[in-house]
């Protein structure tokens, strides 16, 4: 034994001895999510639940986890994932529709810069002000998942692979619904979406068609499709303000929160209740088939004229530009993927 | 040698001398500082302006009910009674956004103290001038929001008052219209020409600032002068979506002389 390892010895004893506890080493990995160009430089990340390496390899075993919410009438259990897929940039999907009171779930992308709200009617139905409330809220919602907390938490904690990676995430094996929702918090966060075609052009990395051009045109002009008051841009490139609008779609004048146009190539079908299967058929609403309700956001400009109407060429102008809105790195990046198939 | 000796404590006394006012300057208190904040509101014929809630007659009779009212603030500067000028703020944050919708938005305190004194006017621009109107020097929400297309020119929205016009004598405003001002476009012979719609606005008030105070200005938007003066409004001419169209710009920039006003 040399000298070092009898000194830390003797230390140990003296330590143990006087009654203090054997300290444990507990240093995560924090990191700040990068800068990207043009995206907003302020996220929601609270102080309490900084992102560390930790946290996110813990939140994003448990959301793909469908162990920690079966039970025998469903042994195929149900995570996440189920209704948040990779490949349809965390929303359903349109082989996969999972309807919550009518609703279909919104993507789960770039939601780190959301400092509005969440959800499609925000505050009404889940009354929640972090992303850490929001995921408390949704795994206590039985619409959501079968099984109670404690019990979804009891699932988690029988689980031999967890206590470790809490301890690694929060210093403690001690497993509870804070530090669950904390961990799924910090791995929704990373679900970053910055590699699309139009974020290329942004950076000077690639050019748009004259098709994609002449759409992106439209789409950021009131005379021509007056998308972006509403669907961001430029300045605005996360493709949504987060607000509450009625959009017209029908005589209802509930308004539902405005979704971010990203991947929407990815997200079908679309609106709050999937009534449309293509892009063609939103386009066509929005150009010709809008309803001028008495609460319709005053931002659709052309209401009253039915919507804006735009010619066939217009809109395929217009669907190309929204297609430059896709992120395929996103849908298939490793990092976001299931850690149980890899 | 008597003469060095001399010189010497000659130099000595000047030192001296100079200490003592060096001390004494940096003994000298601070010269006489006030806190200040603008305060926002916005009114219609002098009364309080009611949101989503009434609708009110312009000037062409037509009707409207306005829904939410968001603008910039910039350059903000208090002029003495000496021609002295004061910035509100230091440059890079003499810009303020202003939102209905947004309360912590409706009052702006300044970051520093001012200096105490007898002011007699206040100027400011309405929107953004040229040199602070510049693509993604607002980089997160709410600013960010008011980006202005860079086909269009670039830069930020000066002004978003949004709501529901109608015709004189109908009962109901139903028709939605944006009155968003910026950057104007023109289609000139070598193709589209920007020009700016930014206002100075000064008005004239004699106020205050005494030790330790905390003074508070009102601005204050009277929406019903945005239609009148010196030209008449009329949707039923402009529509309800005015970006693209330099000449309802040019009206609302003229127009915009008469809006503001600042007050205690």
């Amino acid at each position: 034994m040399g000298m070092g390892a009898a000194a830390c010895l003797v230390l140990s004893c003296l330590c143990v001895s006087c009654g203090d506890p054997v300290e444990t080493s507990f240093n995560p990995a924090y990191f700040d999510l990068p800068e990207t160009a043009f995206f907003p430089t302020e996220t929601n990340i609270p102080a309490d639940n900084r992102l560390c390496a930790e946290g996110v390899e813990l939140g994003r075993y448990l959301f793909y986890d469908n162990r920690i919410a079966a039970t025998s009438d469903h042994p195929e259990g149900v995570s996440c994932s189920e209704c948040h897929r990779q490949a349809a940039a965390f929303d359903c999907g349109a082989d996969n529709l999972r309807f919550v009171r009518g609703g279909l779930p919104l993507p789960l992308q770039n939601l780190a810069y959301n400092t509005r709200a969440l959800g499609w009617s925000g505050t009404a139905v889940y009354p929640a002000t972090t992303l850490e409330d929001f995921i408390r809220l949704t795994l206590a919602d039985s619409a959501e998942f079968a099984l109670p907390t404690d019990s979804i938490i009891a699932h988690i904690a029988a689980i031999p692979l967890y206590p470790k990676l809490y301890e690694a995430a929060f210093g403690t094996q001690d497993i509870t619904l804070d530090r669950t929702a904390k961990a799924l918090a910090q791995f929704v966060r990373t679900l970053t979406s910055t590699h699309s075609k139009f974020d290329r052009y942004m950076r000077g990395e690639e050019r748009l068609s004259d098709e994609e051009m002449q759409g992106y045109v439209l789409f950021t002009t009131e005379e021509g499709a007056d998308c972006f008051h509403c669907h961001g841009g430029a300045g605005n490139v996360l493709f949504s303000t987060y607000m509450l609008a009625v959009n017209g779609l029908d005589e209802s004048d509930v308004p539902y929160r405005i979704p971010s146009l990203r991947n929407i190539a990815h997200t079908a079908p679309y609106m709050h209740d999937g009534r449309f299967a293509t892009l063609e058929e939103v386009i066509d609403r929005y150009s010709e088939h809008v309803y001028a309700t008495p609460h319709i956001s005053p931002l659709m400009h052309h209401a009253d004229e039915g919507g804006v109407q735009l010619t066939p060429r217009e809109k395929q102008c217009l669907k190309a530009f929204l297609l430059t809105l896709s992120d395929e790195d996103f849908i298939t990046n490793p990092r976001f993927s299931n850690p149980f198939t890899k | 040698m008597t003469k060095w000796r001399n010189i010497g404590v000659c130099l000595r006394a000047l030192s001296a001398g100079l200490l003592v006012l060096l001390g004494a300057v940096a003994c000298k208190p601070d010269a006489m500082q006030s806190e200040m904040r603008l305060r926002f509101t916005f009114t219609f014929e002098g009364e309080s302006l009611r949101m989503g809630e009434r609708t009110y007659g312009i000037a062409s009779g037509e009707r409207i009910a306005v829904s939410d009212i968001r603008y910039f603030v910039s350059d903000v500067v208090l002029v003495d009674y000496a021609g002295r000028r004061v910035k509100f703020e230091e440059d890079d944050r003499n810009v303020h956004y202003v939102s209905s919708d947004l309360e912590e938005s409706l009052t702006w305190r300044s970051s520093r103290k001012l200096p105490t004194g007898v002011y007699d006017y206040v100027e400011f621009v309405y929107g953004l001038d040229s040199a602070r109107n510049v693509s993604h020097a607002f980089r997160n929400p709410p600013e960010s929001l008011m980006f202005w297309p860079e086909v269009l020119g670039g830069g930020y929205h000066y002004m978003q008052i949004n709501g529901y016009w109608g015709d004189a004598g109908e009962t109901a405003c139903t028709r939605p219209f944006g009155l968003h001002t910026g950057i104007g476009t023109e289609q000139g012979e070598a193709g589209s020409v920007h020009f700016s719609n930014a206002v100075k606005i000064i008005d004239t008030l004699r106020f205050f600032l005494v030790e330790d105070g905390d003074k508070t200005l009102t601005v204050n938007m009277e929406v019903a002068e945005w239609f009148r003066n010196p030209h008449e409004w009329h949707f039923s001419q402009y529509g309800g979506s005015v970006m693209q169209n330099p000449e309802a710009q040019r009206v609302l920039r003229d127009n915009a002389a008469g809006v503001f006003e600042v007050r205690e």
